[in-house]
């Protein structure tokens, strides 16, 4: 898994550095700049080194924790990262509680009630979902929830409402809980959907096996043998695609923060990338890689727990 | 298919066709595609506007002063430029799914036939690949190079290429493994023969859908650098930057906005829905059920 995230992040590196990009052109505002002071900036910055010493350099600060300085405004990328941070990590805790309650309700109800109206209904919308970008739903979630309420004056369907700014515990909104709701959605419906399409086939896979009917024949109630025995080994293919999708609420993020203008680590790095400030994309990039394959190994480690026959050792922990 | 492989795979390839058809969800997504494909085509004949053409017409309403789906914030006319929109997410889409698939079919056939040290090197890199999130190699590409016609395509293949190389050599895998291939081998069949003739043909069927589902994904990816500003830039006529640009005329011009945004979710479902179809159809576990 390490040298993923060091082979990632070198080619992160690489298409910043090595391929032609002038991030001083970013400071002078476009100007031509005299010869010498393009010589002194570029010097400041380390830019004059050839590709291995600037490369090595990176990896130093990187091991104490530095991540580099914007080109634009000087200002530490650690600082840019923290205040993004605190907003992302909020906005993707509340996704992944609605996604689970989403994903688990629809996949389990439309398994147990196979063929049903319910089943139907959810079917249309897990593909509907797929085909409907997150940009275009942050939109509709907007104007349905936000200004069509507002111009009707019903209040109490109105969650367009600004992101709110106090919390306890980290997560918890003092006020205006409001404000997470439509974003929290938006972010989560993607991979909610796609979950729930994978545990309920999964399920119906699982339904066929012996143990189940043994189950069932031996008089247990049918909450029981649902949740004990079909769901626990419907999980381990579910958990499987969780891993591979962790990394795409990325971009799902970004596109979210941006249509709620939420200041998160998307909307900066978005900002960051068309400005070309390139310290504050990869120092941003190296973090965002490195929380996808740490969420990854956490995925990788869940096998076991769910399912004792896989032992952690006999796994490639990629 | 051609002759010498009649017989058997005609009568597949027929069966496909037919459970496909009767699929009446991917038929409707058939249907929705064609009329998007029909306005994409005639579109500048009919219109009398061009795309990034100024009138006078300020943010009027549809079938208003002659704009049948009325004008944008600078006067332009939505219909013009929806369906110069739909011809330009396709033909990315197209040109992009046609050079994944090619990188696909080399890279994954090459990875998957020989196996050894070429296989894992290259699927130790599409490891790495995958790591990356699809948004930010779109970002670093396109805040290196800009954002002409063919970077948003370069950028476009960049996050698509593995999905197809990973699915094409796990296919040429499985087929390898056959029993046909190993009597093939066997008898003394060059390798070149036993890949184009042996295991290309079989390895075909999940090709398909992809190219269905990377079309998809292409059009949606576009839409989306384009969304951020990363991608194709106004006056470019991106269903992408068209809603984008719509974003501050929510409350009082929903139509600017609903229009590009109903167009755009239409054209990637269809050719979900056609996938998906597909996906079902080509299934040969699925051969003689409907």
């Amino acid at each position: 898994m390490f040298l993923v995230v060091w082979a990632a992040t070198t080619l992160m590196f690489a298409l910043f550095f090595v391929i032609p990009g002038d991030p001083i052109s970013l400071k002078s505002g476009e100007k031509s700049i005299p010869p010498e002071i393009l010589k002194n900036i570029e010097a400041k910055y380390g830019l004059d080194q050839p590709v291995i010493v600037q490369y090595g350099r990176f990896w130093k600060n990187l091991f104490k924790g530095d991540l580099g300085y914007s080109y634009k405004n000087e200002q530490s990328v650690n600082v840019i990262l923290g205040d993004g941070l605190s907003t992302s990590a909020r906005l993707l805790f509340w996704a992944a509680v609605t996604q689970l309650l989403i994903a688990f309700t629809v996949g389990l109800v439309s398994a147990i009630r196979r063929g049903s109206l319910g089943d139907r209904i959810a079917t249309i919308f897990t593909v509907g979902v797929q085909g409907i970008p997150v940009f275009v739903s942050g939109l509709l979630a907007q104007y349905f929830f936000g200004v069509l309420p507002f111009q009707m004056n019903w209040d109490w369907l109105n969650f367009f409402k600004p992101w709110p700014t106090e919390w306890t515990f980290g997560v918890i909104p003092i006020e205006g809980w409001r404000g997470i709701v439509l974003p929290a959605i938006v972010v989560a419906l993607v991979d909610a959907a796609f979950i729930a399409r994978m545990l309920r086939s999964s399920l119906l896979e699982v339904l066929r096996a012996d143990y189940i009917r043994t189950a069932f024949a031996k008089g247990l109630s049918p909450r029981r043998v649902w949740l004990h025995h079909a769901l626990r080994n419907a999980l381990i293919p579910v958990v499987t695609v969780y891993g591979t999708s962790i990394i795409a609420i990325f971009g799902v993020a970004v596109q979210t923060e941006k249509v709620f203008s939420l200041p998160g680590m998307g909307s900066t790095i978005a900002d960051a990338a068309l400005l070309q400030d390139s310290p504050v994309v990869l120092g941003l990039a190296i973090v965002v890689i490195a929380f996808g394959a740490f969420i990854n190994l956490i995925v990788d480690l869940s096998y076991a727990l769910i399912d004792p026959r896989i032992k952690v050792e006999n796994r490639q922990v990629s | 298919m051609r002759g010498e492989n009649s017989g058997v795979s005609l009568s597949y390839w027929q069966d496909v066709r037919q459970r496909f058809f009767a699929n009446k969800i991917s038929i409707i997504g058939l249907l929705i595609l064609v009329i998007l494909v029909i306005l994409a085509i005639f579109g500048p004949i009919v219109s009398r506007y061009s795309s990034d053409e100024l009138t006078a017409d300020i943010l009027v309403g549809p079938f208003q002063n002659g704009h049948w789906l009325g004008t944008d914030d600078l006067g332009r006319d939505i219909f013009t430029r929806v369906t110069d929109g739909i011809r330009l997410s396709l033909t990315v889409a197209l040109i992009v799914t046609l050079i994944s698939v090619l990188v696909g079919v080399s890279l994954g056939g090459i990875a998957g036939y020989f196996g050894g040290w070429v296989d894992n090197l290259i699927s130790r890199f599409i490891d790495t690949w995958q790591v990356i999130p699809f948004v930010l190699i779109g970002f670093a590409v396109i805040s290196v190079f800009g954002s002409s016609f063919w970077i948003v395509v370069l950028a476009l293949v960049l996050t698509g290429w593995y999905s197809t190389t990973r699915l094409f050599r796990a296919s040429v895998m499985q087929v390898k493994s056959l029993d046909y291939v190993e009597a093939a081998r066997a008898s003394g069949v060059k390798t070149s023969r036993i890949i184009l003739r042996h295991i290309g043909p079989n390895a075909i069927p999940p090709i398909i859908v992809v190219l269905a589902f990377t079309i998809a994904g292409s059009i949606l990816s576009e839409s989306v650098y384009a969304f951020l500003g990363v991608g194709f830039r106004e006056p470019t006529p991106s269903l992408g930057v068209m809603i984008s640009g719509s974003r501050n005329y929510l409350t009082d011009k929903p139509f600017v906005f609903f229009i590009p945004g109903s167009v755009l979710v239409l054209l990637t479902l269809s050719i979900v829905l056609i996938g998906d179809g597909l996906r079902d159809a080509l299934d040969p576990k699925m051969r003689g059920s409907k």
